[in-house]
């Protein structure tokens, strides 16, 4: 924050090459689904940035986002067009990613074969190697 | 050096004023500048909403707003209702401007 309030950017740090437009884009679902739509919308979201062919997109399940996840596998879970996206993701060859401490933790278990499971110290690394991080 | 900011959060939130902000100091320092609204963010620009006010003025400065067309209209919110200028777009547009941009927010809850 600079003077009268104001913010004031001096750098961001980043140039991208003309010509390298390739993105890491790293989606994270962190919420309960629950009573909401919202971890479908980031579902959608990733279905729709796969539109341009050159971004590598990456959808990172942690926290309580697993629930998500591991709503997959039951039928009576599922949120609203969550496996239809789930489904879109893994034609465009998607990487869906669920957090290994946070399913052992809440008891959860995932049998769909188009999520992998990773420990919480690799999921960190890509989220801090990702050129893009979109949060929901 | 062009900023691209994905907001998400309806108009009572910090955040709105926190990219206002951003967006403005972007556009003051010569920089460009584009916004897309999602979720409860396309609220910011309907015409109801006293802040809608500054993202026209940050529009006329000569930032780019584009907000999610399925996540309004699933708010009852249609193209008449927001600022004239905002782009009525899809997540085409998202898209785009994340491969676009040099560096890409995200504001969220």
């Amino acid at each position: 924050m600079g003077d009268n309030g104001k913010f004031r950017i001096v750098d961001f740090g980043l140039r991208i090459e003309r010509g390298d437009r390739m993105k890491n884009v790293a989606i994270i679902i962190r919420a309960l689904p629950f009573n909401t739509i919202r971890n479908s919308e980031a579902l959608r979201c990733a279905v729709g940035l796969t539109i341009e062919e050159e971004n590598k997109i990456k959808v990172l399940f942690i926290d309580d986002g697993v629930f998500s996840a591991a709503s997959l596998s039951c039928p009576a879970a599922q949120e609203r067009d969550l496996p239809k996206h789930v489904e879109t993701l893994k034609m465009m060859e998607v990487e869906l990613i669920a957090e290994e401490e946070a399913l052992v933790s809440r008891k959860l278990k995932i049998s769909r074969e188009e999520i992998t499971i990773k420990p919480r110290q690799v999921i960190n690394e890509m989220i801090s190697s990702a050129d893009v991080v979109i949060p929901f | 050096m062009k900023l691209c900011i994905l907001l998400t959060t309806s108009p009572e939130d910090q955040n709105s004023i926190v990219v206002i902000k951003l967006v403005q100091a972007a556009l003051e320092g010569g920089h460009t500048a584009g916004l897309f609204l999602m979720d409860d963010g396309v609220y910011n620009v309907v015409k109801k909403n006293k802040i809608s006010i500054r993202f026209a003025g940050l529009m006329t400065k000569g930032a780019s707003i584009a907000l999610c067309g399925h996540t309004a209209e699933e708010r009852g919110v249609g193209a008449e209702d927001c600022l004239s200028g905002v782009k009525y777009a899809g997540q085409y547009e998202l898209a785009c401007m994340v491969n676009e941009a040099d560096r890409f927010l995200t504001f969220g809850g």
